[in-house]
């Protein structure tokens, strides 16, 4: 087919467009990156440098001896972990008790635990805040976790990914010489990979990035996730924008990094589901 | 290893409505010999996927007993009772490789590593599939699949194995050679095999003896030719042989049988009413015999196979070799060979003589 | 199934239905007792309507529930109508559309409070981007926009739109490529140009996608909270910025007044609650495909 100039002009404004959106989308990161290199009073200069002259990488050694991020790093690094063994064996327990078995009452029971997704996290902080002081949590990684390591939402997923198995295979599996759990280990979560792949990159990226609980309930510097350590890193740093961006690259590095990795498993996995928060 | 069945009952609660039971499986008794290959052999719906389950144990049974030579073994578990089942869409772990399939069964028994290759190599060579050990199910064309499943079943040295309609799944041609390749599996291991399938052709061709199920219950239990020479009862007749054989209202007249105003033979004994059966080749051509005009000749090689319609009305089916010349829109006359005519009760349906 | 699958599905069912339970259940119904109790400590009870007396006289709680609804009512339709643009054009053409979707969507996976400090630089008064512009390009006066009663509510809002473009764009494009071509083709026949097919064609297939957008979009404003705290801090208040759940946090962290904390997250149930019920009106009325 043979262009027109008209439909020529056409796509061109669509390019020009959709790239200055692209434009608005990326500035703040690349201001980041570009401001976290710059030394600390260019940054306040006015003509702004849009690409700094010197590169400051001792900013993010300044960073390191100004604030322990690499604590904050860590702390993350291990509530997320902590939070996706604990989390997955929970959640696909749970999907598992109710894909397998037929038990009276079974499906109310799963609406009482679908209910629960309209109800905003916030109404219920209140009163968690108050029973893991009760529980003596404060300060602790489990703290961080345990009250979101049932989520209804991947259960629900999970559940259906293990009801599309065939129950023949299930059949094959107890001639075969499987109990129900060898089952669920062997063919079930297997053959649910890719269910349970995205899952975990849609966990990992809200355990990462939650903030309002860690900044709840952790009270000491040692114990800060990088999110609230970036906070409280804020009134420390006052106008050295380098070393807050710094910090902020310390934060949305990772995530950025695992998205670049497993952009189509998190794009297909959010575009599915439609998702929560 | 002999299998018996004694007085095995399997009911249902109705899915919809809780209140009533359905019988799948009616009081049966069956006796199996060892290292023969038997067919249940039914429509669909009458019970034979759930029998086989029961024997296989994935069924518990509402009553009756069943034994594997002397050892009783109704309460074990399907995996202490030395089965192998193949399943009618093969049911392989589609994550695990062939090889993987086939050693399953045997690390869940913890067998030896070294064991359960040569055990795998070993299969797989009686099924034909050593070369295809290290591809994922989906890389498989069906029939392989259908190997695959049966080296499965067969890995841990099973005292039974049991089919439960393994080709229906296969086009008609990989269908006759599985059929075969089944046979020649089954004859090389000796292995007792229950196989159950709807197909009578299929069931006639592969098996030692064949067991008719209709409605829950056992009808008949005898040798294929057996089955088709002497069917008990009127399903047995009409289920085995294609094209079905034709029925008829009879009646007892002056000591012979009578369909219409045909006199199809002399035959003492009852009077009253009773169903005449005749398979399609015992029907001919006769003078003085049935009325019938000819509506469908089809030419099928080494036969012709004719629709006929009587003067009252009812269809029958007529397969005659290809030198006998039978124009359609005709008006001929038919009878039936002597001595392949079948009598069955007109109410109950119980087989009477063969004339 | 036989009969004691329930006592085989147990083991399975209790961890989740424990930490449901103790996380979930447990503090829905104690933020409900709690709501009616007259005191703000929790282990005292007196019931009594009192709490919502004082919650709606509370100008602090009136501004919040101002402060949400402006945010909502003009952050949800703006990033919607911006992203039905860019999911349009997205579909329309071939060449970079998956580089394009990739850039869109990262601000979803990024921390917002991370980026909320990029913005919060962006936005600074003396040495902010944006009033180095306006100041030394068109020569307009600097504005203070988190440090204003005035500017800090519509900087937030700012960021809030920026930031939810992300999952809209990605669930309207991926809703607009999904409509079967051949609706396109037989509108092209009909001799439809681009825009009516767009807006006769595209958009009432689109509605069910759209709806859902929208109520989620609705749902997450009603809750917006780190935005807030991160871009302008615990003194939002102060700057007539704070919100519903900034509210709720306040009472909690601040003024440990459990029993206005907790009417206000009931208020703010109720208003998702509603929400939800009015998704599911919505979906059920736009889909004509069932």
């Amino acid at each position: 087919m043979e262009l027109r100039p008209q439909k020529v002009a056409l796509k061109t404004i669509s390019y020009l467009i959709l790239f200055f959106f692209a434009l608005v989308t990326l500035f703040p990161f690349y201001w980041m990156i570009i401001t976290a290199l710059k030394d600390s009073n260019s940054a306040l200069r006015w003509p702004p440098e849009l690409w700094p002259k010197t590169f400051h990488w001792e900013n993010f050694d300044r960073l390191l001896k100004a604030a322990p991020f690499g604590r904050y790093f860590m702390n993350s690094v291990i509530v997320v972990i902590l939070d996706l063994s604990i989390s997955m064996i929970v959640m696909s327990f749970a999907a598992f008790g109710f894909a397998h078995y037929n038990f009276r009452g079974k499906e109310i029971l799963f609406m009482l635990f679908l209910a629960t997704m309209m109800i905003p996290g916030e109404a219920l902080i209140i009163t968690n805040f108050r029973t893991v002081a009760k529980l003596g949590w404060f300060d602790t990684y489990h703290v961080l976790f345990v009250p979101y390591i049932a989520s209804v939402f991947y259960i629900y997923l999970l559940r259906q990914a293990f009801e599309s198995v065939p129950k023949q295979l299930y059949l094959a599996a107890k001639v075969d010489g499987c109990s129900d759990f060898k089952y669920f280990l062997k063919v079930l979560l297997p053959i649910a990979r890719p269910m349970l792949i995205t899952i975990v990159i849609l966990k990992v990226i809200a355990s990462w990035n939650s903030f309002m609980w860690p900044l709840l309930v952790t009270n000491s510097s040692r114990m800060r996730v990088i999110s609230y350590g970036l906070v409280a890193f804020q009134s420390e740093a006052g106008n050295d924008f380098p070393l807050m961006m710094a910090a902020s690259i310390f934060t949305v590095g990772p995530m950025i990094i695992l998205y670049l990795i497993a952009r189509k498993k998190i794009i297909d996995g959010i575009a599915k589901g439609g998702i929560k928060g | 290893m002999r299998i018996r069945l004694e007085d095995v009952t399997v009911k249902f609660k109705d899915r919809r409505n809780p209140k009533n039971e359905v019988i799948a499986v009616n009081h049966v008794n069956l006796e199996v010999p060892e290292s023969k290959l038997i067919c249940l052999l039914g429509p669909s719906g009458c019970g034979k996927s759930t029998a086989l389950y029961a024997i296989s144990g994935l069924q518990e049974l509402t009553g009756g007993k069943i034994y594997f030579g002397d050892r009783d073994v109704t309460k074990l578990d399907t995996q202490e009772r030395k089965i192998g089942l193949v399943f009618q869409n093969y049911s392989l772990y589609p994550h695990m490789t062939v090889s993987q399939n086939i050693a399953f069964p045997l690390k869940n028994a913890k067998w030896k590593r070294k064991d359960i290759e040569d055990r795998i190599q070993e299969v797989a060579r009686i099924v034909q599939i050593s070369e295809l050990l290290e591809r994922k199910p989906a890389q498989l064309s069906g029939g392989q699949q259908q190997r695959v499943a049966i080296a499965r079943a067969l890995a841990k040295n099973p005292e039974i194995l049991l089919l439960d309609e393994p080709l229906s799944n296969l086009d008609a041609k990989l269908r006759r050679s599985t059929r075969e390749e089944i046979r020649r599996i089954q004859k090389t291991t000796g292995i007792t095999t229950i196989f159950v399938t709807h197909d009578q052709e299929e069931a006639m061709t592969i098996s030692d003896e064949i067991v008719i199920m209709e409605d829950g219950r056992f009808v008949q239990q005898g040798l294929p030719q057996e089955v088709y020479e002497q069917p008990a009862n009127l399903f047995v007749a009409g289920f085995i042989g294609s094209p079905t054989m034709n029925f008829f209202d009879g009646r007892f007249e002056d000591g012979a049988v009578m369909v219409g105003n045909y006199r199809v033979a002399a035959h003492s004994g009852a009077s009253g009413a009773v169903t005449v059966g005749v398979r399609p080749e015992s029907v001919r051509l006769k003078e003085d015999g049935l009325r019938v005009k000819v509506e469908i000749v089809e030419l099928l090689g080494r036969e012709r196979v004719c629709r006929l319609r009587t003067e009252t009305g009812e269809l029958l089916t007529m397969i005659t070799d290809i030198d006998t010349l039978v124009e359609e829109d005709t008006q001929i006359s038919v009878g039936f060979s002597p001595g392949k005519v079948y009598l069955f009760e007109a109410e109950s349906g119980e087989a009477l003589a063969r004339i | 199934m036989n009969d004691n699958s329930f006592k085989k599905a147990i083991p399975y069912l209790i961890p989740a239905i424990i930490v449901l339970t103790v996380f979930t259940f447990y503090p829905l119904f104690n933020a409900f007792v709690q709501s009616f109790n007259r005191l703000p400590n929790p282990d005292n009870y007196e019931l009594s309507l009192k709490t919502y007396q004082w919650l709606f006289k509370d100008t602090t709680f009136l501004t919040a529930v101002k402060n949400t609804l402006v945010y909502s009512l003009v952050t949800v339709p703006i990033s919607i109508a911006i992203s039905l643009m860019i999911a349009a054009l997205l579909t329309s053409i071939n060449r970079l559309r998956v580089f394009f979707q990739t850039v869109y969507f990262l601000p979803y996976v990024t921390s917002a409070v991370a980026v909320a400090f990029t913005w919060g630089y962006l936005f600074n008064a003396d040495y902010g981007l944006i009033n180095q512009i306006m100041h030394n390009v068109f020569n307009l006066p600097k504005i203070p926009w988190l440090r204003s009663p005035d500017y800090a509510m519509s900087a937030v809002m700012i960021f809030g739109i920026w930031r939810s473009l992300a999952f809209n764009v990605l669930i309207l494009t991926t809703g607009m490529l999904s409509i079967d071509p051949q609706y396109y083709k037989a509108a092209r026949v009909d001799g439809a140009n681009n825009a009516t097919t767009f807006f006769k064609i595209t958009l009432p297939l689109l509605a069910p996608v759209v709806s859902y957008v929208f109520t989620i979009g609705l749902i997450n404003a009603f809750k917006v909270f780190t935005e807030v705290y991160a871009l302008i801090g615990s003194s939002a208040r102060v700057y007539k910025a704070n919100t519903m759940v900034f509210y709720i946090f306040d009472q909690l962290w601040v003024y440990k007044d459990y029993s206005l904390a907790s009417a206000a997250a009931i208020i703010l149930l109720l208003i998702i609650l509603v929400l939800t019920a009015f998704s599911r009106w919505l979906s059920a009325k736009t889909d004509y495909m069932n």
